[in-house]
């Protein structure tokens, strides 16, 4: 008995260390089928350009050794409320007081053929990326297409140019990195790609991924084809709830929770990748698969968990930190957002990039690009929606320091 | 657990802290052998000025600090004296951190592209900035220590900044 968490990822860990925290002493028992079952998610592209081992991007925290956590191998076919059991696709059952489900997403494809052709990989799990270096390890590997231009298929696109193949980035829509970067900044950053060597392709859409002898020989797109051995997709993801359906669990998208992180059974609660909740900036519940989101949800749900009252702070859709092409990019918020009601102050100097959107007296995007020190001074106020009256103008016209906000305290 | 402080009010904005920081940070550990290093040092603590105040603003150490649950590559931890520093080795300079930090002052080392922050002088009794500051702006003042009105007060000065 006691707490069952569904999955081994950064949401599930950190539930599991504010359980502990919260003095909550009982049974927690993890089940998962990720292989190994705790590491840093994020650095998988570091393994496809040798940068790190595998054992260098294991987490530095260990939920059974360090928390006394229960670890069970197995996949999650189904919940069963009124039971209060979990039923694993062995056919073993599990019976708990609380659930957490935290089984994170998974890559979501697009609708083409020829996707279950030999040397097609996605980059989610230790054993996707395994996977894939193996496969670059045959000599007849030199030319790759990588499908999708989000933050996780150009830091794919970027190892596997590093790695000394050729790359083709493609995309679906006019700019990359979207909505994660605006126009301008997809252009700085797409250019600092080029010069390394990346092909990039806007504006078009994968039609087919061409095969021969069941192995990819390139991909299709509408104006022509691009010969490749290897193809990656890296077209976003989709939650993990497919094994709920029926239980009694609401969702939508994802898993839908109160500010607790309650979901619909006031037993079962859900963090990461998998929680659909309000958005700070939209009128609607989103997902927000950060790794930020799953760590701040895991620490709710495991406080909660143990007897707390601890609330979830409302979801942003970004909130992205990276170097790409050799410059820095930090995002959060509605970034790309121009029009209705949004004012919008932009400042550029060659490579260097900033981008403040302002709904009302409250930030709802930030963006820089090349010099991002002091970026999360802007960051924080958003996520606190702070109004900043008559600091507007100044914070828009230079760089906006702590001091700044401690010293207009009390007169906006 | 010992914490900085920074009393505004005394600050006269002289940069001593900053000098000290760099220093300290260096591989010399002296003034002028630090400032003919290649490259110089970095200093973690910023004097900032404002219209109505000027301040040294540097890191907190966060009880539950941002850079810590932002870190993607396990770089950030807290030592056994509760302070956040870095396993320099692990850092990739994706710069979560810096987009995480409510204070701005984590920066970017652009020649080894990781990132740089106050690691509280962990191997000294008092930190390099405290140590040099001439008007006793910055004080060491053990939290733990502190009734916890008084520590009400202190934080609150140090956020209403008089
Ligand atoms: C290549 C890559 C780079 C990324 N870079 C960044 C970044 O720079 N910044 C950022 O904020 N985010 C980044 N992300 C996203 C971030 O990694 C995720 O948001 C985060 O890891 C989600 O954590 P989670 O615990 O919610 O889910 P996950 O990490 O997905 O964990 C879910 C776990 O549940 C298990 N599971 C699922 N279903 C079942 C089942 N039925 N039975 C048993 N077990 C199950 C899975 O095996 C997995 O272990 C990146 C993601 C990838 C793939």
């Amino acid at each position: 008995m006691g707490v069952v968490v569904i999955g081994s990822g950064i949401a599930a860990v950190a539930a599991v260390q504010a359980m502990r925290a919260n003095r909550y002493e009982g049974e927690v028992t993890l089940v998962t089928n990720d292989e190994p079952p705790f590491y840093y998610r994020p650095m998988l592209p570091s393994l496809i350009d040798g940068s790190k081992t595998m054992e260098e991007i294991l987490l530095t925290v260990d939920p059974v050794a360090d928390f006394g956590a229960e670890l069970v191998k197995g996949t999650v076919q189904g919940v069963n409320c009124a039971a209060k059991t979990v039923i694993l696709s062995s056919g073993d059952v599990l019976g708990y007081e609380k659930l957490l489900v935290a089984s994170g997403s998974s890559p979501s494809f697009p609708q083409i053929k020829g996707l279950d052709a030999e040397g097609v990989f996605t980059l989610r799990t230790m054993k996707d990326a395994l996977g894939l270096c193996s496969y670059l390890q045959r000599t007849d590997v030199s030319k790759a297409v990588v499908i999708g231009a989000g933050l996780v298929g150009v830091r794919t696109a970027e190892a596997l140019r590093r790695r000394g193949l050729a790359v083709t980035l493609v995309e679906r829509l006019p700019t990359i990195l979207y909505p994660v970067v605006d126009q301008v900044g997809a252009a700085i950053v797409a250019s600092r790609l080029q010069k390394a060597g990346l092909e990039v392709i806007v504006g078009a859409r994968a039609e087919q991924v061409l095969c021969s002898d069941g192995k990819v020989a390139g991909l299709r797109l509408a104006s022509g084809e691009i010969p490749a051995e290897v193809v990656v997709v890296a077209t976003g993801v989709r939650p993990n709830v497919g094994f709920l359906e029926g239980s009694g669990v609401d969702c939508r998208r994802g898993i839908l929770v109160n500010p607790y992180l309650q979901t619909s059974q006031p037993d079962i609660y859900a963090a990461g990748d998998v929680v659909e909740y309000l958005g700070l900036l939209e009128d609607e519940p989103i997902v927000s698969p950060l790794w930020t989101t799953a760590v701040a949800t895991g620490k709710v749900a495991g406080t909660n968990i143990a007897g707390g009252k601890m609330r979830c702070e409302e979801f942003l859709p970004v909130m992205s930190a990276a170097e790409i092409g050799g410059l820095p990019v930090i995002a959060a918020g509605l970034v790309a957002m121009e029009g209705n009601g949004y004012e919008v102050f932009e400042r550029r100097e060659g490579e260097n990039y900033r981008k403040l959107v302002f709904k009302g007296d409250t930030l709802a995007g930030v963006l820089f690009v090349g010099e991002v020190e002091g970026a999360g001074v802007y960051v924080s106020l958003l996520k606190a929606q702070k109004r900043v009256g008559g600091l507007k103008r100044q914070i828009a016209a230079r760089r906006l320091t702590y001091a700044q906000l401690v010293g207009s305290s009390g007169d906006d | 657990m010992d914490q900085v402080y920074v009393r505004p009010e005394r600050c006269m904005g002289c940069r001593s802290c900053e000098i000290a920081c760099a220093v300290q940070h260096s591989r010399s550990k002296t003034l002028f052998g630090a400032i003919r290093e290649e490259p110089l040092p970095q200093k973690r603590i910023f004097v900032e000025a404002a219209e109505k105040i000027r301040m040294a603003v540097f890191c907190r150490h966060c009880d539950d600090a941002p850079c810590l649950a932002a870190c993607i590559t396990g770089c950030l931890y807290r030592d056994e004296k509760g302070f956040v520093r870095r396993k320099i080795e692990r850092c990739i300079g994706c710069w979560s951190c810096i987009m995480a930090c409510p204070f701005g002052v984590i920066i970017r080392d652009r020649r080894k592209r990781t990132a740089v922050k106050c690691d509280r002088c962990h191997e000294l009794d008092v930190p390099a900035c405290v140590a040099a500051c001439p008007t006793r702006a910055l004080v060491l003042v053990d939290v733990d220590a502190l009734p916890k009105e008084k520590r009400r007060q202190v934080v609150l000065r140090e956020a209403e900044g008089a």
